[in-house]
Formats: C-alpha cells, structure tokens, sequence
C-alpha cells in the first residue's frame, strides 16, 4: 500500500498567507491614512498629492532627503518595493482569507476552481504591481 | 481478508447564515471580510498607479474621484477594517508562542503589546522615511 501523496501547495499557501498578514497588519493601515485620507484632512499639501508630487513620492524624493549621503541610491527603490509589497501581500493574504469564506459559505466542494481563480487573480496582481511601479523612472 | 468499506460521512445540516447567531461569530466573519477590503484597496491602487502612468490630465481627474466625498467614505472604512486586521492578526498571534519565559507561553498581553509597539514604530518610520512625515 502506498502512501497518500503529500500536499505541499497548501501549507505553501497557508505560509504565504501568514507573511501577507504581517505585511497587511503593519504597513496597510499608515498607507492608507497617508495616500487615501491625510490630504482629505488637510493634513499635508496639494503640492505633495498631485501630479508632482506624486511621481515625486514614486521616484523616492522624500525618502532621499531623508537618508541622504551614501544611502541615497536606496531612496528610489524603497517606494516602488514598499508598492510591490504591500499590493502582492494583500491580494495573497487577502484572496486566500475569501476562499475561505467562501467555503463557509458553501462552496467547499469547489476547491480545485476556487484555487486557481483566487491565487491566480493575485499572481496576475503582483505582477501588474511589479510593472506599474518599475515603469517609473 | 480486508473487504472495501464504504464511507458515507455524516455532513452536519448548516445554515448559511451561522455566522448571525452568535456575536463571536459576527467577529470571526468580520474579521473574515477584511480580507475583501484588503484586496479592493490593492485593486484602488493600481487604478491609481495606472493613472498616474497616463499623465498629468489623467492623475487630475482620478484625484478628483479619490478625494470625493463618497471616496473619502470608502477610504475611511477600508481603513477601519485594515485596522480590524491589524489588532486580530496580533491576537492570533498570541496564540502561536515562539518562545517561553521560564518553561511557559508569554502571557498575550504582552505579545499583542509587543507587536502594536512594533506597528507604531513601522508606521511612523513609513511616515518620516517614505513621506518626509506630514
């Protein structure tokens, strides 16, 4: 008798659910207050939201006033991995925690539709995300 | 000699609507849900990526839209559930001990503790490094 084939795709998933949720917990909320909501609540500027200021922000300007010096060529990446990063680790974390609603809800049965739908939809995600933000100078 | 057994499971009847009848359950669910507000914001920022990409005229009118007022709301309450997010997610993991202090689990107070200092100090270095603060 042989034994039953071992999964590794699904503690796989499980694992990259788990460091989505960190990403998720400590980097979402402070992204979103400050790209959503700080200039609503006319907490910064016009000039750092629009146009300018915008693909300032994506080029790393502020980060490399803030580092300055020999540290300086770190300033226009750590905009466009922090994009990369919490984007890939939402729709991961994010997708994975609706399968499984969605399986509450009813639709256990569906396992092998579900997975590549909802995994797929957040690969495809990551790369749009990977695309969009090394697209800018 | 073995013979072929035939499992026939009992499936327990559920309600689709379990998750109403108990307030621990609305948690669970609403814990649950905040992952679908996490995936529409990653999707809100790719919109906004994308028109960014399109230029000056374009980013204009998306900001237009995503300073709105109904945007603003909808901001607010993804937001709130990312949140939500954050205080589950250092719960649960009080659950998961890494390490013990004199052959016991720490206490959750203060793995939860430990992790919304975290959170504090991550968000604020994100401020001051990503941002040049406000």
């Amino acid at each position: 008798m042989s034994a039953a084939p071992v999964d590794r795709v699904t503690p796989m998933f499980w694992g990259i659910f788990s460091v989505g949720g960190f990403i998720v917990a400590f980097f979402l909320p402070i992204f979103i207050f400050m790209n959503s909501l700080a200039y609503g609540l006319h907490l910064v500027r016009w000039e750092k939201v629009q146009y300018q200021g915008a693909l300032g922000w994506i080029r790393g300007d502020p980060a490399a006033a803030f580092l300055g010096g020999p540290l300086a060529w770190l300033a226009g990446w750590l905009p466009k991995l922090f994009l990369v990063v919490v984007i890939g680790g939402s729709l991961f974390h994010g997708l994975h925690r609706i399968k499984y609603v969605l399986y509450d809800f009813g639709l256990h049965k569906s396992k092998k539709v579900l997975d590549p739908i909802m995994y797929g939809i957040a690969a495809a995600g990551t790369v749009a995300a990977v695309f969009f933000a090394f697209s800018f100078p | 000699m073995a013979t072929a057994t035939v499992r026939k499971p009992y499936v327990r009847p559920r309600s689709a609507l379990w998750w109403t009848k108990n307030p621990r359950y609305l948690l669970f669910q609403l814990r649950e849900l905040s992952g679908a507000f996490v995936v529409l914001y990653a999707f809100l920022v790719l919109w906004q990526l994308w028109a960014l990409r399109g230029g000056e005229d374009a980013y204009y009118s998306f900001e237009l839209l995503w300073y709105s007022r109904p945007m603003m709301v909808l901001n607010a309450i993804i937001l709130g559930f990312a949140v939500l997010h954050s205080i589950t997610w250092f719960a649960l993991t009080a659950k998961v001990p890494l390490f013990r202090i004199r052959g016991r689990p720490p206490p959750a107070a203060l793995v939860v503790g430990a992790n919304v200092a975290i959170w504090v100090a991550i968000s604020y270095a994100i401020l001051r490094l990503l941002y040049g603060g406000l």
